[in-house]
Formats: structure tokens, C-alpha cells, sequence
């Protein structure tokens, strides 16, 4: 059922002409968990509310980073997750989604400091991303610590980054793609500057994208536009139409 | 001995025997009305079995969960579909298009069930206006506060028709606010607007339920303030399932009797001891244990004994256990004093 799903999502993103997207995440329970299911050394800890909503995550208990286990479909007790997780995708926007190392860190209870925890988790990532096999990755930081680490991966990197966090380690830093509030900020930093054109708190739809795109048009040949959070916080036929008015744009 | 110490008592929801959750979408008002009254007998016994001292409403047969149940009767929310909680379960979030209005009454069906049975030790769970508008999507008041307090008066109009319903004995009410401590710099709102849902009631003690909150201190700075006798909180969820590990997960306790020294109004704290999202039972002796840990700080007459949480999230047979042991352990510590 995962699967038919997850097809039917990508099937509408092709139909829509949308260019980038991820796994919908239909069967993580929440960001962390098959992370927490399938790297050594990291459990499961409390029920925790996520940042200031109506959800919540189990908070991972980092002792060590050991190795990605072989086999990355994990399944069986109530709280690990039903069905493939990390399943390579054919399509040319696909891209491998993988919540930020500042935001892990934070959301977590962690025993050890941020720079050893970093260091392992890039080794993780970069496991993650090679059984993957995909050419793209999308970093969701909700927390950024030390942003510019990400432009050591070798995979076209999509950052998020909302700007109203700490972000004032993104001096030198240089991604595919950041994405952010502001467009102007994020084509300092990236080759495809990402604004937040769609919000994902409110069931208002954004009727006149076009319209209000148009004061973009002529700072920025190409620009890459999103929504500004996961659209799971929304009724799913308003985050459908949503994404109608993302194709569009286009 | 007191009879008011460690008076043990239920949170809310449990779960729906199958007769009930698998048709509950689909019943017309009188069917439902029939197995819902099924479920709460069935419940209450099993209640009544694990000893608890307070029945709540039996288990809130009647309602799919907290947050829809009042909205379904309301007018100017309109739902679009489920959004995510927490792993894969989803809650139907309104959008507020229109300027609120009360409809129908949220609980008065299982008020009139409880009072047909003569049953006195009742609470009687009621979502809190804070968390009602913080679960909304807020597409028509001007802000945050003005919609927090519009479910304010609308919560108010609730208890006190509850009341007036319940007569002259005191009535318990519980608000339910999980979102209570989500936005720091909004308590100001969840004060009013908690102030408001029971303003100018007399005769009722008023609980407060929180839960999963980040940071307590943010609701014990405003204890104050609040218009509220009782505080039903989670701890066992961040405890250790050790018996001779340290209390972590109740450190907090510490904070609420600092909160409470500063007010001359008696009040007290309803203490969580059993995670409802594990299926794991905890023993009577670390059940116990917790209990002795909070009553260093709190005296037994203002400490009550509850589960972190409603139980719906496991089956009726852990639910009763988690409870039976809860009871036993306040038992065992009741020997004591």
C-alpha cells in the first residue's frame, strides 16, 4: 500500500511538472526514526513534542555513529518503520531526503560533542547516499549549526534553511541550492537560489503565485520555489492543490 | 489517615472496544448514543475493577479524540482532512473561516450517562481553548489571542451548562491542554485564555492537563495566575523504567512546589506514573517509587495519582494492568503514612 502510494505521489509530481522532490515520507513516523532504526549505536527515547506543533518524534539517544546496517528495510515493532525506507529512485528529480546535522543534533540527546558528532554523521550520510545511488540530496535544517559542512558532499546538495535560526555559519559556505525566505540571500550562497513561495501552516491556497513571483522575474534567470515546510502539517487535499499551483508556476 | 490522600484518578480517552471504534464514523446519532453508553458501563467497571478512586467520564466513548469532537460543533470551522500527529497517526485539523458559534453541547450526552448512574466521582475532560486554537488553522480572527479567547467563551459556555446540568455537588473539570507550553512568549495567552473558559463558575474544581510540554517552568511561572486547583502532568514518560535508577523524569516535581509556595490558594498536582505509549507495565515497586519521590515535596492531601496521559493509544487489557498496578502502588504507599 506504501509503495502504491509513494508511486501515485511521484506520478503526480511528473504530472505537475514539478523538477525536485523527495521520498514523501509516507511511512517515517517521524524525521529520525529509520535513521535512529538503521545506524548502530543510536536507540529510541521519549515521545517528544517537535519544535512548537501538534507533533511529535521519538528523541533518538545518540552513545555512538556506527555503521548504516546492510540491510536498510526495516520493519517489525510498533515503532520502527513499516515498509522500505531507503529505496532507490529511478526519477531525474528524485532526491535523497535527510534531515539536517544541526537539527539531529539538537532534537536529540546526544553524548558527545557537535564536531565528533558531525564527523560521524557525514560518514553515515555518505554510506546512506551511496546505496542510494542518487545524484541529489536535500538537507532539511531546521537548527543549523555549522551549515557550511554541507558543501563537502559530492552530491548536488539542496539546503533548507529557515532564516530566522542561527544561521552565522554560512559565510563561506556553497550549495547547489539553499533555500530560504529570502531568494536574494540564497543566490549568494548557491548556484539555484530557493524561496518559499507556499505556505504549509495555512490552508489558504496561494492563488495569484504568478502574480506574486513577477517582482522576481527579472533578478533571477532560474529560481527555485517551495514550500516552507513539510506539507504533512496540512490536510492532504489542500497540500495537493498546493502542489498543482507549484506546476503552475512552472 | 485522610481519605483525600493519593486519591488516584483517570486522565481521559481510553481505548474503544472494536463494537465501537469500527463503526463509530458510520453510526447515526441514536446508534451511536447506545454503544457509546455500552462502552462507558464496560469501562467504568473495568475502572471500578483496577479500584480507581475517580471515574473520569469512563474513558470518552463518546468522543473520536479531543480535538475533533468539539469542533464537529462548532459553526466557522470547516475541515479539510487529516493532518500528521505523531508516528502515523493523524487528527482532523480545522481551519476557523468564519466567526465562532457554539452549536451543540460538547459533553452533555455523558454528563446525562453519569448522573442516570448515580456515579459522583466523575471528571469531566474538556479541551482547553489554548490548545483548540493552537490545532487550528486560524484563517479569520485578527490573531492567536483574539481566536485563544474566542474558544475561551466558548469553553466557559461548555462548564457552565455542565454545571448547572450537575447541580449543586462540585463538579470536576479537566482542561486538556497539551499545546499549553508550545509557545513560549504565548502565555500570556494560554493564562487569559484558560482564565476565561471558567470565569465566574463557582462550584467546580478545575484540573489542568498538560502534557509532552518542553519546558514546565513555562506553565509553573503563570501558576500564579491561573484560575486552577489542579495540575494533571505527564513525568513517567521521561522517567527511567528502572527501579533504582534516579527520578530524572520527575525532577520537575521539585519546580511545581516552588510554583505552589508562592500562592496562598490551595492547589496540587495530579502526578503521571505510567507512560501510555509504551506497552511495557510498570511494576507496582516503581510505581511506588515514583509516588515516594514526589511526596518529599508534595504533602499526600494535594498529591493525586493518574496516568501520564488518556490510555487510548493501548489496548483496554494494558490499560486496565497500567492501572491496576498504579492503584496497588498508591495502596502500598497509602499503608505507609
Amino acid at each position: 500500500m506504501i509503495t502504491e502510494e509513494k508511486d501515485q505521489f511521484y506520478k503526480m509530481m511528473r504530472v505537475n511538472k514539478v523538477d525536485y522532490y523527495t521520498d514523501p515520507l509516507f511511512n517515517w513516523q517521524d524525521i529520525f526514526r529509520p535513521l535512529v532504526a538503521s545506524i548502530d549505536g543510536i536507540s529510541l527515547g521519549p515521545l517528544t513534542r517537535y519544535f512548537e506543533t501538534n507533533t511529535f518524534y521519538r528523541k533518538p539517544i545518540v552513545n555512538e555513529i556506527g555503521n548504516v546496517k546492510n540491510s536498510l528495510d526495516v520493519d517489525g515493532s510498533e515503532y520502527n518503520i513499516p515498509g522500505p525506507v531507503y529505496k532507490p529512485n529511478e526519477f531525474d528529480g528524485y532526491m535523497t531526503f535527510l534531515p539536517g546535522i544541526g537539527t539531529f543534533y539538537s532534537l536529540s540527546q546526544v553524548n558527545m560533542d557537535f564536531k565528533k558528532f558531525q564527523d560521524g554523521m557525514i560518514e553515515v550520510y555518505s554510506q546512506i547516499l551511496k546505496i542510494m545511488g542518487t545524484d541529489k540530496v536535500f538537507f532539511y535544517e531546521e537548527v543549523p549549526k555549522d551549515a557550511e559542512v554541507y558543501g563537502s558532499f559530492s552530491q548536488r546538495v539542496f539546503l533548507r534553511i529557515p532564516l530566522n535560526s542561527k544561521n552565522s555559519h554560512i559565510n563561506s559556505l556553497k550549495v547547489y541550492s539553499l533555500i530560504t525566505e529570502d531568494p536574494y540571500l540564497s543566490s549568494k550562497y548557491s548556484n539555484l537560489p530557493g524561496y518559499f513561495a507556499l505556505d504549509s501552516t495555512s490552508t489558504k491556497l496561494e492563488n495569484d503565485l504568478p502574480g506574486e513571483l513577477k517582482r522576481f522575474v527579472d533578478d533571477f534567470p532560474e529560481l527555485l520555489i517551495t514550500h516552507n515546510n513539510y506539507l504533512d502539517f496540512l490536510p492532504r487535499k489542500i497540500a495537493d492543490k498546493k502542489v498543482e499551483l507549484l506546476g503552475g508556476v512552472a | 489517615m485522610n481519605s483525600d490522600y493519593l486519591s488516584t484518578q483517570e486522565i481521559g480517552s481510553f481505548r474503544k472496544p472494536e463494537y465501537l471504534s469500527r463503526k463509530f464514523r458510520s453510526l447515526d446519532e441514536n446508534e451511536l448514543n447506545e454503544l457509546a453508553s455500552k462502552a462507558t458501563f464496560e469501562t467504568i467497571e473495568l475502572y471500578e475493577k483496577a479500584g480507581l478512586d475517580n471515574i473520569g467520564v469512563g474513558g470518552e466513548m463518546f468522543r473520536w479524540e479531543m480535538y475533533e469532537h468539539p469542533i464537529r460543533r462548532l459553526d466557522g470551522i470547516i475541515v479539510h482532512g487529516p493532518v500528521r500527529s505523531f508516528d502515523n497517526r493523524y487528527y482532523n485539523k480545522g481551519s476557523v473561516v468564519n466567526k465562532l458559534k457554539r452549536i451543540k453541547s460538547f459533553h452533555m450526552e455523558e454528563i446525562q450517562l453519569l448522573k442516570k448512574l448515580k456515579k459522583k466521582n466523575i471528571k469531566i475532560p474538556i479541551t482547553g481553548p489554548y490548545t483548540l486554537m493552537d490545532w487550528s488553522f486560524n484563517e479569520y480572527y485578527r490573531d492567536r489571542y483574539e481566536l485563544a479567547m474566542e474558544f475561551g467563551k466558548i469553553v466557559n459556555q461548555e462548564i457552565r451548562e455542565l454545571k448547572e446540568f450537575w447541580g449543586d455537588d462540585l463538579l470536576q473539570i479537566q482542561i486538556d491542554e497539551p499545546a499549553a507550553t508550545t509557545h513560549p512568549a504565548e502565555m500570556t495567552t494560554v493564562l487569559d485564555s484558560i482564565n476565561e473558559s471558567v470565569r465566574d463558575i463557582n462550584g467546580i474544581e478545575v484540573h489542568l492537563h498538560v502534557c509532552y510540554s518542553i519546558d514546565y517552568g513555562l506553565l509553573f511561572n503563570i501558576v500564579p495566575d491561573l484560575k486552577v486547583d489542579y495540575y494533571n502532568l505527564e513525568f513517567a514518560n521521561r522517567d527511567s523504567l528502572n527501579l533504582n535508577a534516579d527520578r530524572i523524569g520527575y525532577a520537575d516535581v521539585k519546580r511545581f512546589k516552588d510554583a505552589m509556595d508562592v500562592t496562598s490558594r490551595k492547589i496540587g498536582l495530579g502526578l503521571g506514573v505510567t507512560d501510555v505509549h509504551i506497552d511495557d507495565i510498570e511494576t507496582v515497586d516503581l510505581i511506588k517509587n515514583r509516588i515516594e519521590y514526589a511526596l518529599k515535596f508534595i504533602e499526600p492531601d494535594r498529591l493525586r495519582i493518574n496516568p501520564d496521559c488518556g490510555l487510548r493509544t493501548r489496548s483496554r487489557e494494558v490499560g486496565y494492568n497500567k492501572l491496576k498496578n498504579m492503584v496497588d502502588a498508591t495502596k502500598e504507599v497509602l499503608k505507609n503514612l
